[in-house]
């Protein structure tokens, strides 16, 4: 190796001081306001911090995401990756599935919120059908329903692009080396298990980052849809976030936030570990 | 496939690098303001300045020119108002004109007396000439028009009465038969005026454009083959400026030509239509110093085009000025020269105005000083507030920025995430109107200061209901002050009245009477939004426990009764619609809706009602149905003590509390002056203006058709000394705010829209809401 | 491989696997053509078919996928009667050009700097950067407001650009594809004596381009939606977005906001048509072509 040590900090550099500047300083910023008050900036050490792990609306939305990524996470991924598989081998209309599965991507927020309005109001087309076919209508955003709605929606949303990633990291996988196993004799299921699932696991990595960061912005939609206090299921950390900024708690949001950040951090690290073992 | 692809990604990269050309394009010229990009919308940044800045402003640009005001121009120059005085006997105007001689002439009429008079200025409005038109009899002057010669012409709406009048007063009668409506209507003029060259066109109710002949009584189509209608025109030279369906075009007044004009097309981007019979306009069309040239104004300014040309330019700012004032009904525009102009008005009491606008090269383009002033919604009450401190103080520019305009994607959260950011950063506003802000949070974050010593000043000059200002101590201090209130009052038979002492002591009485007289419409029809609310202002006062949490007994009750309201009559779908139309309000914007309780029981739909009671003109209309149909009307839950639903409350935020400009400005909108202006928003909280708008009352008749199609009428007279004297008493008497949290108020409306609706029951939405409260109140 | 005989035994088993797939795209393409539909349709169609939802009135909201009664009213009012429009399809196409383009400067030499080097806090920066990809804006959004009002960008299309281009999430998408050229193709380059600099021009940009390409696919709809951003940073009204025109949907509206939108979501839709060979390109397919 000839490269020096510096030269990955050459290439790095512009564009981390850009983050520095744009998304680092702001981030240590909300860092210090968490450990003073919302105005006027007083130190009062892990205060805020107390406040917010006894906050009750905390403890509901803290818990509603986790569940939230919990459900949706392994879903989308399962769901997406099964498609994949099956896209992949189809000769015609794979083109078109895999556009198909990308239109909701480019779908603007506010018209997916008319959608759902239209969709799983108490009386839009839904509970319609429903009732049609006999059943009664169900209340989707105002009961556990809405939960379900949700999960929905981020998998509607963000199903396409990781059938997408899923092919693409399915493609890396030599194919040589199922042809040298059908030789051997193995199945379909083995081929899968044997082969593929270890031959995408670098793509994975990438591929439940990005999800879990989709996870995230399912809240505009939400949010729209439900307002800001929506159904107590669905009731997320981003609501709570947004309604402190209204009341200007800035010392409770960014405490909230701190802990929102090492958590996510203390995942990741564990998602890397698990991965770089391998 | 692969060739749509190719398009497709030849089409992105082409749009991309068209935006990227734009985009460095852009950084040449953004200055302060920040960068208007594309041609026509240079105007924006630049707003506020002088005319001889060259600065320009399409349609488009002039929307927006309180967000997009700078202050970064500093340049020299600015038209300057001052108000002109009419002669004492003018209490009204219909139209003026300049003429062909330079002078300035002004229709104008005395209510009192029923006389015309024709008024000329040879200085610009520095003295008059008065003179009484003679030799007319008519009742109802419709439209008028002012002739290049001095002379005029009225009419009445159907073209039977129409009167010429020569220069010097002398009326002479004449008709002209205008063409059949083809509707069911009978047809009418809808305005009149005069080409520079003395030809009279009219406007029928059609939309048709015609040239008059009144001592022939004949008319001639001005275009024959225009196929669109006219909602009204102005005049520019022999330019027929007209507004129609798809914008504004100049026509050739000679030989009937649409003369193309883009730019022009676009100025009217909103409200086409002018108020009917009132001879306002949204926009004002005249024409320009130069040839072939004309200048409009609206609320947003004066504005001057060169026909043809691809800009307007802005010349007078109406934030700045009284044009800016939304509830002004204008008139005319007059040029005198490029740097002269006058525009004729009529204020919210029908008072003429007359305002001269001179260019002063010597004061500085925009005023130096700015005084920010924050809504969530705009309202009448604060326009008027911000034209009233403008005229005080034109060297400080009143900044008004609008959290929700409504015409776009934003919610109200994000309104207000927007103003704690710019709060938090230090470059919140100075005033606060705090109508759906959460006070309490700001009052604990110490974001308001106390306006104590200035309420209490006001207090001690005007007078102030006490009790209204009670109402908002905090330990000694306050932080807001509502500008306006209404309150919650039944009206009805007396028992029905009697019974307001509580919702259910009410809907058991009308539920009775509707037992006993099955066939009668016990109460008027309500829209469930519009019940919803009349009863959350009628009771929610009581609903909030010492912690803050609401009683969910109460709650239950409120809404059992608004739904046993709702399912007393069977009302028709037109007919909820009708109240639909009047509901427009949100976060309690202020109208009176019990003053239709009268008329609703007139038309023997009812016998009684809960509504609010927002002026003395409301309590007058109530009096009037009770001289023919008898009631009366009570304080809602009087024994207990009433409570009053503000509006327009105004707070100054912690960190201008010495800015005097900021103090001048509550004290301006508290003062007696801002707060006697009639806005149909509300009783002032100013003792001095309530006095005054005692005196202010007017008559008048009202006429309606009950659903049978009977007509039914009342004559509006003013209240006498008894009756001000119990209103007074009322108002007196009210205790404490309605439950005044944004948030609360629009979780219990929605789930008990639902409720009304059927989807849920009364138990399932008062728990609803108790769960979204507690999770609200947890926070 | 064989194409499809093996799969879980024959035809009917193929055609069982593959309905799904096509229910999914049904799913995923609905609501487009429900919004086609829809900006086709007159007011008095659209109004009758979503009233109860809007109204609360009794029945259910119905749809027409097929207006009954076509025209081309809407379009002709959003494309020809709203100039605002326009104006605010250009400041999206200004924020989007010039975030993408800032992007392929920064965010791709950050990214190789990253995946192709090893050298003191590497790992560090790595999951900062996700980590900050991570968290939600109204977190950072105070903090980020007071940098641009020091740097005096508040109210200019900047704001928004500026931290448009150093978002870490491209970075992160381009650093997997740099990562998978392959190390022996690079010391093959510095064996003929190629500089750094040279390497990344002539062997990262061309191997990483399908990477560079979905990132920018995504960047391209991240701007195109931006709401928060433009909303807080920019007052003057005259420099949004489209993502902020839409206006609230009331009934009346309805068929207007559904043609705005049908607009507002089409350059989106060009981009991943354009992009989206390459979003699904793997790595190392390009790199066994050199």
């Amino acid at each position: 190796m000839r490269q020096k040590k510096y030269t990955g900090w050459f290439f790095l550099l512009p564009g981390f001081l850009g983050v520095s500047l744009f998304y680092l300083i702001p981030f240590l910023d909300v860092v210090r306001r968490s450990f003073t008050q919302a105005v006027g900036g007083n130190f009062v050490g892990a205060a805020n911090y107390q406040t917010v792990f006894t906050n009750q609306a905390f403890l509901l939305a803290s818990k509603n995401t986790m569940r939230f990524a919990a459900v949706c996470l392994p879903l989308l991924l399962l769901i997406s990756l099964g498609i994949a598989v099956l896209v992949q081998r189809l000769e015609t209309w794979a083109g078109f599935l895999k556009g198909a599965y990308l239109v909701p991507l480019a779908i603007p927020a506010a018209s997916v919120v008319l959608l759902w309005q239209l969709l799983f109001d108490r009386r839009g087309f839904l509970n319609g059908l429903l009732h049609l076919t006999g059943w009664d209508g169900v209340d989707w955003m105002n009961t556990g329903a809405s939960f379900g709605v949700l999960v929905f929606s981020y998998i509607w949303k963000n199903l396409g692009y990781d059938v997408v990633l899923w092919i693409a990291g399915l493609s890396m996988v030599p194919k040589e080396v199922y042809e040298a196993a059908r030789v051997d004799g193995a199945g379909e299921w083995r081929c899968f298990f044997y082969i593929t699932l270890p031959g995408i696991r670098p793509a994975a990595f990438t591929i439940v980052v990005i999800s879990f960061l989709n996870s995230f912005k399912v809240f505009r939609e939400a949010y729209l849809v439900a307002g800001n206090y929506p159904h107590d299921d669905i009731y997320l950390l981003q609501h709570l976030f947004n309604n402190w900024f209204r009341d200007l708690s800035m010392d409770k949001m960014a405490a909230g936030a701190v802990t929102m950040a090492l958590v996510i951090f203390i995942l990741v690290c564990l998602l890397q570990k698990s991965w770089d073992k391998n | 496939m692969g060739k749509i692809k190719r398009i497709a990604a030849a089409l992105t990269v082409f749009l991309l690098v068209f935006g990227l050309v734009g985009c460095a394009g852009s950084n040449g010229d953004q200055n302060a303001g920040g960068g208007a990009q594309e041609g026509g919308t240079d105007g924006q940044d630049d707003v506020g300045n002088d005319g001889s800045g060259g600065n320009s402003a399409d349609g488009q640009g002039q929307e927006n020119q309180n967000d997009a005001f700078s202050d970064g121009s500093g340049g020299k120059g600015r038209f300057l108002e001052k108000e002109i005085e009419f002669p004492q006997e003018i209490d009204h105007v219909t139209t003026g004109a300049r003429l062909a001689d330079g002078s300035i002439s002004v229709l104008g009429y005395n209510a009192n007396s029923m006389q015309y008079y024709l008024l000329n200025s040879k200085d610009l409005g520095d003295s008059w000439d008065s003179k009484a038109i003679a030799g007319m009899e008519i009742s109802y002057v419709a439209s008028a028009a002012i002739a290049p010669d001095g002379g005029a012409v009225l009419m009445d709406p159907y073209g039977e009465a129409i009167y010429q009048v020569t220069p010097d007063g002398n009326a002479s009668a004449g008709t002209i038969l205008l063409p059949e409506s083809g509707g069911d209507y009978k047809n009418q003029i809808s305005q009149a005026g005069y080409l520079d060259d003395g030809s009279l066109i009219i406007l029928d109710m059609k939309g048709v454009l015609y040239r008059a002949d009144v001592s022939a009584g004949t008319l001639e189509k001005i275009s024959k083959n225009m196929a669109e209608e006219a909602y009204y025109f102005g005049i520019a030279g022999n330019c027929i400026v007209a507004v129609l369906g798809s914008g504004v075009s100049c026509i050739n007044g000679e030989n009937g030509e649409i003369i193309e004009d883009d730019t022009l097309k676009q100025v009217t981007s909103s409200s086409k239509e002018p108020v009917a019979g009132e001879n306002i306009y949204p926009h004002l069309f005249e024409a320009g110093a130069e040839e072939n040239s004309i200048i409009y104004a609206n609320h947003e300014g004066l504005f001057f085009h060169q026909i043809g040309g691809t800009v307007s330019e802005q010349l007078i700012n109406g934030a700045l000025v009284s044009l800016g004032d939304s509830s002004l009904g204008l008139i005319k525009a007059m040029t005198v020269d490029a740097s002269t102009y006058l525009v004729l008005a009529t204020d919210s009491l029908s008072t003429p105005r007359l305002y001269r606008y001179t260019y002063d090269a010597e004061a500085s383009a925009v005023p130096e000083k700015q005084l920010k002033v924050y809504a969530l919604e705009d309202s009448v009450v604060l326009q008027q507030a911000i034209t009233y401190f403008q005229k005080q103080n034109p060297d400080v520019f009143v900044k008004k920025t609008i959290g929700l305009s409504g015409d776009d994607s934003i919610t109200a959260e994000d309104a207000l995430r927007t103003l704690s950011t710019d709060i938090m950063a230090g470059n919140g506003p100075d005033v606060l109107i705090l109508d759906g802000i959460p006070v309490d949070s700001y009052v604990e974050k110490g974001i308001l200061a106390d306006l104590k010593g200035l309420v209490e000043e006001i207090e001690g000059t005007d007078g102030l209901f006490t009790n209204i200002k009670e109402a908002y101590m905090r330990d000694g201090k306050m932080y807001e002050m509502p500008s306006r209130f209404g309150f919650s009052v039944v009206e009805g038979e007396e028992g029905g009245a009697a019974a307001g002492d509580s919702l259910e002591a009410f809907l058991s009485y009308v539920k009775e009477k509707k037992a006993s007289n099955p066939e009668q419409k016990i109460l008027p029809p309500m829209s469930s939004a519009g019940l919803l609310y009349e009863l959350y202002y009628a009771d929610s006062a009581s609903w909030q426990k010492e912690d803050g949490s609401l009683d969910e007994e109460q709650l239950k009750r409120y809404l059992q009764a608004a739904k046993e309201w709702k399912e007393l009559e069977a009302y028709s779908e037109e007919e909820y619609n009708a109240d639909v139309a009047n509901y427009t309000f949100r976060f309690g914007g202020m109208y009176s809706s019990i003053t239709s309780a009268g008329n609703w029981r007139l038309m023997q739909m009812g016998i009684a009602s809960v509504g609010t009671l927002t002026e003395i003109d409301g309590a007058q209309q109530m009096y009037a149905a009770e001289q023919q149909v008898g009631g009366t009307y009570r304080v809602f839950k009087e024994k207990e003590g009433g409570s009053f639903v503000p509006y327009v409350s105004v707070g100054i935020a912690a960190g201008s509390a010495d800015n005097a400009d900021a103090q001048a400005f509550v004290k301006g909108m508290l003062g007696k002056e801002c707060q006697m202006v009639s806005s149909g928003a509300g009783f002032p909280v100013n003792r001095a203006a309530y006095e005054a708008s005692k005196e202010n009352q007017k008559s008048y008749s009202i006429a309606t058709s009950t659903p049978n199609g009977d007509s039914v009428g009342m004559e509006v007279v003013p209240l006498n000394g008894e009756q001000l004297d119990l209103l007074t008493k009322q108002i007196e008497s009210l205790k404490r705010p309605i439950l005044n949290d944004r948030v609360i108020q629009e979780m219990v409306i929605s789930e008990g829209i639902s409720c009304l609706n059927g989807d849920q029951s009364v138990e399932d939405a008062a728990a609803n809401i108790m769960q979204k409260v507690k999770l609200y109140l947890s926070e | 491989m064989s194409k499809d005989g093996n799969w879980a035994g024959g035809k009917i088993g193929h055609g069982l696997c593959m309905a799904p797939l096509f229910v999914m795209a049904a799913l995923a393409i609905g609501p487009l053509l429900f919004l086609a539909g829809g900006s086709l349709m007159g007011g008095n169609e659209i109004e009758a078919c979503i009233r109860p939802v809007m109204n609360g009135e009794e029945g259910y909201a119905g749809w027409h996928f097929l207006p009954l009664y076509p025209t081309l009213r809407h379009l002709v009012r959003v494309l020809f009667d709203s100039p605002e429009f326009f104006q605010m399809f250009w400041n999206s196409m200004k924020i989007t050009a010039g975030t993408l383009l800032g992007q392929l400067i920064f965010g791709m030499t950050s990214a190789w700097g990253l995946a192709r080097y090893r050298f003191f806090g590497k790992k560090v920066v790595y999951m900062l950067y996700i980590v900050l990809m991570m968290m939600p804006f109204q977190v950072t959004m105070l903090s980020e407001y007071l940098v641009l009002d020091w740097l005096g960008l508040m109210d200019t299309l900047w704001a928004v650009i500026l931290p448009g281009i150093f978002s870490t999430f491209s970075v992160f998408i381009m650093y997997r594809f740099f990562c998978g050229i392959p190390e022996a193709v690079l010391e093959a380059a510095r064996c003929d004596g190629a500089g750094e600099w040279q390497i990344f021009w002539r062997i990262g940009i061309p191997l990483g381009a399908s990477g560079i390409i979905s990132a920018l696919v995504l960047q391209f709809l991240e701007c195109w939606n931006l709401i928060e951003q433009p909303l807080t940073f920019l007052k003057t009204k005259s420099l949004w977005p489209l993502s902020l025109y839409l206006p609230q949907i009331r009934l009346e509206e309805a068929g207007f906001a559904l043609c705005a939108s049908v607009i507002t979501l089409l350059p989106a839709l060009l981009v991943f048509l354009a992009g989206s060979d390459y979003l699904e390109q793997g790595i190392a397919a390009a790199a066994v072509k050199e």
